[in-house]
């Protein structure tokens, strides 16, 4: 379980900018409805004694507003990172909240100012205010508006806060507020008397304010999408609005009693290892620490085992996928692992059909290997040989249809309950010519939309190799859109956990909830949990022993 | 009579009197027309009959 | 338009011999009314009666987005209050409508004090359909104390008591006010300076008044106040005996000065201007006001106001005989033993005395043309530099209806809040803010 703390956003000025713009619309939303209420009855302050029984009718909260204009705020200025420290997590609280913190919140140095114009005359404001018939008419008292400007430097919050997070919206509680700054006030008279208001209103805002307000606007987050996109995301959030939109069904009950109780059994496992923070199965070089778990890092690390001819001439894909040795978890962030799995099919590289190094009984046993993987009982492999008189046709036709027409039906019985598991309407697994039976329970399913893309897009005709390998070059663009989507990739590993446990245990409507506001980006909505993989009963997590057959 | 203290009047007496007052001030508010009516029937010499005093449309 | 129970109260205090001019709330009245009229809002209409000598009542029905209504009843004892409202039809229209206030120097309002008797004043209103209650009871305690209680009653907002104490010497106005609204306390008082003038003047006659009054202050639940000082001085103009009133007014607190001066330049016009300037913001407006007034034909035989003129006359009428007596008495007061110097300066300042008449009757010319004209309409204008507005009144008789329509065109709507951060003042044109007919009938 972890979440990140965007610092780059508060390094830049569009922080501060963002602040001033937010506050100065929540202040003067505020003080807008607040006036509507007085500027009406101070517009019909005539001396009619009907208008001034309407008054008193409309007069109810008597709220005066001192206010002559709008509130402006001239200056934000948070010259160092915000700190954010967290003392305590508690992932499994109890079945209502998804996640209980204890953080700490400090910032320094902080400066804000504030103008607005203020009415110097009271009395002014009561007199219009009352009754006409009732009031006593005062000579030349007119008003009297004074420019006030407010200044708040040296800010220092330090604070002790709950974050309660639940299925629909954050809680947070300030415990231990330390809030010290100094003001400066344009008219010195009054500036003793603000400060000590402002110190005392200090408290509500603290227990009161700010809690509903982070309490309302947190529920804005589940329900109604992201509000405010910055307009760098925008393409992205429009690509995936669609998606994010409509609600999803992740896991139905219905496909909760397809899966087996093995399978349930490594699902909770695999949760509570990440409740517990105890992530052993990321630890490097080792496939699984979890019995029949995979974790969505090792993925090639597995692809790299399964037997299928890629795997065997590893030296010769230098351009199409990535060193298969580079694909760790500590490098991820330059390599695309969905996108590099994807492109990997049971084919020789066209660099070895080029130079002819193959073999064709490496080729054989391999495809003997996928065979017996694929199938358990113990028939008979039939195999149609073609013998090659001439050299010219010597591309071999390796992978024939006949022995993978028969290899199609256990696949598509294990992708059946892949799909059950997997967390996403998945790419559909596209019945390629060339296929490598891929036995991993459930599909990796980053980046459904980008992805679908070129899978649909191919359907697939009958290939020679070589020409697959050519549509896997030509499908490299699509991964390298993947690219600009790389910086959301580690956030969906970790945001994972929670994908899961919300679709196991809660139906959430949209999760859209991240631990901290810079986390919830538009372009990491499509992303889900990408896969778990299963095995049955083999340990196969070290390095030598071959990845098992998969089964029931 | 909030701001007197408990010493003073007891919690019950004081709410008695806050029913007191405020009954006092319905009947004012809804007794003050009358009154007026009254005084300037009482006060007329030849006690006018109550329609004509109360209709505000020029009596004939 | 003054409503009809207005015009009954200051008919009471006519008749009481109460001086409504001389308080400090009405310094700036003549201004106020040229400048600052009100606007009715929406359809408006009154019927009104007398049902005795003593009781008047009032129905109302207001059209303003919803239809409101009020019933008002009002009771007052005193001789003459009756016979001396008028009905709509026969009401002269200067006293109908708030116009310029013409200021009698203070010694020709000494005889209405006489033959004074306690007597008071009830009114009652009740809106409908919101059951507020509006009550107000007037007390004349002694020839120069009234006592004033107003009451706003409402049994679903808080009800509001004012209370006025009032004292009223001619020379001094001295006025306490306690309001239970924001517990305001204030104190007016106002200062007649007797027409010592004159001795400055080239002319003897001297028909001007200079007043000084100042108000204080102090909202006690807020802690807010309020205070400021006046100065007006109301002449006639010598060569043509036109009445114009100047006043000078200035908040110490918010250091807002405002001067106005108001003049009746013929009978059937009005002009009034009004300078604000605030010595601390440097802020300043320029209000500028005037009506119009219709005549219509002239009236035969005035009988049925008869009262109304003898009122005004009363004083020049009784002076007549012995007129240059009455004005020396104000220089020299209490001279009693002076019969002998009076003769001579009499003698001495014989050419002067024709001038006294002289200027007098110019005077008092205007004053019985602006009584015996026949008023059937007056137009009001006025505008502000610094709102950018523009207020037009009509007020007349129609069929023995008064009726007043009036609209104030602003730059900006009034019922948008000004203080809207993104709201385009860019906004030329002007829009009708309002709009307002009332119709009033009484008999």
């Amino acid at each position: 379980m972890s979440f990140r703390f965007n610092k780059a956003t508060f390094e830049d000025n569009s922080f501060n900018e963002q602040i001033r713009e937010k506050l100065t619309h929540a202040l003067n939303a505020d003080s807008k409805s607040s006036t509507t209420g007085t500027q009406s009855n101070s517009a019909n302050s005539s001396n009619s004694a009907a208008t001034d029984e309407v008054k008193q009718e409309t007069k109810a909260p008597k709220k005066l507003d001192i206010l002559k204009s709008g509130i402006y705020v001239r200056k934000v200025n948070f010259p160092s990172i915000p700190q954010l420290e967290i003392l305590d997590l508690d992932v499994s609280a109890q079945s209502k909240s998804l996640l209980k913190g204890i953080c700490k919140i400090s910032c320094k140095n902080a400066m804000l100012e504030i103008t607005t114009e203020i009415e110097a005359n009271l009395l002014l404001l009561y007199t219009n205010n009352g009754p006409a018939f009732t009031t006593p008419r005062l000579i030349s008292n007119d008003s009297f508006t004074v420019p006030i400007t407010m200044t708040f430097s040296q800010i220092e919050l330090e604070a002790i806060t709950n974050i309660f997070v639940k299925n629909t919206s954050v809680g947070i509680s300030f415990n231990d507020v330390n809030l010290d700054f100094d003001f400066d006030c344009s008219i010195k008279l009054l500036q003793s008397s603000i400060e000590k208001r402002l110190k005392g209103s200090m408290e509500t805002v603290f227990k009161d304010v700010l809690p509903s307000v982070i309490f309302s606007m947190s529920q804005r987050w589940f329900t109604h999408g992201e509000p405010n996109a910055s307009p760098m995301d925008e393409n992205a959030s429009k690509q995936i609005s669609s998606h994010s939109n409509a609600p999803r069904t992740i896991l139905e009950d219905a496909d909760l009693e397809d899966l087996s109780p093995a399978t349930m059994l490594r699902l909770s496992t695999l949760v509570s290892s990440r409740q517990s923070l105890s992530l052993n199965p990321t630890a490097m070089n080792t496939l699984s620490a979890i019995p029949g778990c995979l974790e969505r890092q090792n993925l090639h690390r597995f692809n790299s085992r399964v037997p299928a001819l890629s795997n065997f001439y590893p030296t010769y894909y230098d351009n199409g996928v990535p060193d298969l040795k580079m694909l760790g978890r500590s490098t991820s962030h330059n390599t695309v692992l969905g996108g590099g799995y994807t492109q990997q099919h049971n084919a020789l590289p066209q660099r070895v059909l080029d130079e002819r190094s193959y073999d064709l009984k490496t080729i054989a046993s391999v495809q003997s290997r996928i065979y017996e993987r694929g199938s358990g009982d113990n028939t008979v492999l039939r195999r149609r040989k073609i013998k090659m008189g001439r050299s010219k046709k010597q591309q071999t036709p390796a992978p024939p249809s006949q022995p993978d027409s028969a290899l199609d039906e256990p696949k598509h019985r294990d992708i059946a309950t892949a799909e059950s598991v997997s967390l996403e309407p998945i790419a559909v697994p596209t019945p390629e010519l060339l296929h490598s039976p891929r036995l991993i329970s459930a599909m990796p399913s980053v980046e459904p939309l980008v992805e679908k893309r070129p899978v649909l897009g191919e359907i697939p005709p009958l290939q020679w190799p070589g020409q697959a390998a050519r549509s896997t070059t030509s499908a490299r663009p699509p991964a390298s859109k993947l690219n600009l989507l790389e910086e959301a990739h580690s956030l969906s590993r970790k945001r994972e956990l929670q994908k899961l446990r919300s679709s196991l245990y809660s139906p959430m409507r949209n999760n859209k909830f991240y631990v901290t506001r810079e986390m919830e980006r538009p372009i990491l909505e499509h992303k889900r949990l990408s896969f778990v993989g299963l095995a049955h009963g083999l340990k196969w997590g070290s390095e030598e022993v071959p990845p098992p057959p998969y089964g029931f | 009579m909030a701001y007197l203290p408990s010493f003073i009047l007891s919690d019950e007496s004081k709410e008695r009197m806050t029913k007191i007052f405020s009954l006092s001030q319905t009947v004012a508010h809804y007794g003050w027309l009358p009154f007026v009516l009254y005084l300037g029937w009482a006060h007329t010499a030849n006690r006018p009959n109550l329609f004509s005093l109360l209709s505000p449309l020029p009596s004939v | 338009m003054i409503d009809y129970m207005q015009q009954v109260l200051r008919v009471f205090e006519t008749c009481t011999g109460w001086n409504r001019d001389n308080s400090y709330e009405n310094i700036t009245a003549t201004s106020e009314n040229l400048l600052n009229f009100s606007i009715p809002e929406g359809l408006k209409c009154q019927i009104s009666n007398s049902s005795t000598a003593h009781t008047f009542s009032t129905f109302e029905l207001s059209n303003n987005t919803v239809i409101n209504g009020s019933l008002a009843y009002l009771y007052c004892t005193g001789k003459g209050v009756g016979s001396s409202v008028s009905s709509s039809r026969t009401v002269q229209l200067q006293d109908a409508v708030e116009t310029y206030r013409q200021i009698r120097p203070l010694y020709q309002n000494r005889e209405a004090r006489k033959g004074f008797e306690p007597c008071a004043l009830w009114f009652g209103r009740m809106y409908y359909p919101s059951s507020t209650l509006e009550a107000m009871v007037v007390k004349r305690l002694s020839p120069e104390t009234q006592l004033v209680a107003k009451c706003l009653s409402s049994l679903a907002h808080t009800s509001v008591l004012t209370l006025y104490w009032q004292r009223d010497s001619g020379k001094n106005f001295q006025e306490w006010v306690v309001s239970s609204n924001e517990a305001l306390v204030g104190y007016r008082v106002l200062h007649n300076f007797v027409g010592s003038q004159s001795k400055l003047n080239t002319s003897l006659y001297n028909n001007s008044s200079l007043s000084l009054g100042a108000e204080l202050w102090f909202g006690l639940l807020n802690t807010s106040p309020a205070c400021s000082t006046t100065l007006r001085y109301c002449t006639h103009s010598a060569n043509t005996g036109k009445p114009l009133t100047l006043t000078l007014s200035w908040n110490p607190l918010f250091g807002h000065v405002s001067s106005t001066y108001s003049v009746k330049t013929s009978s059937n016009a009005t002009i009034s201007t009004k300078f604000d300037f605030n010595l601390y913001s440097i802020e300043s407006n320029l209000s500028f006001g005037c009506e119009l007034w219709r005549r219509g034909a002239s009236r035969a035989v005035p009988t049925e106001n008869a009262f109304v003129q003898d009122a005004v006359r009363a004083p020049s009428a009784q002076k007549r005989p012995t007129d240059t007596k009455d004005m020396f008495y104000h220089l020299m007061a209490g001279s009693s033993n002076s019969q002998k110097l009076l003769d001579d300066l009499n003698v001495t300042f014989a050419s002067s005395l024709h001038k006294i008449n002289r200027e007098r009757s110019i005077i008092q010319k205007f004053e019985k043309s602006l009584i015996d004209s026949n008023f059937t309409s007056v137009c009001r204008l006025s505008t502000s530099l610094r709102d950018k507005n523009l207020k037009v009144q009509w007020e007349g008789r129609y069929k023995g209806f008064l009726i007043s329509a009036g609209t104030e065109l602003a730059n900006t709507p009034l019922d948008l809040p000004a203080n809207m951060v993104d709201e385009p003042k860019t906004a030329s044109f002007f829009k009708p803010a309002k709009f307002g007919v009332q119709l009033q009938f009484s008999m």
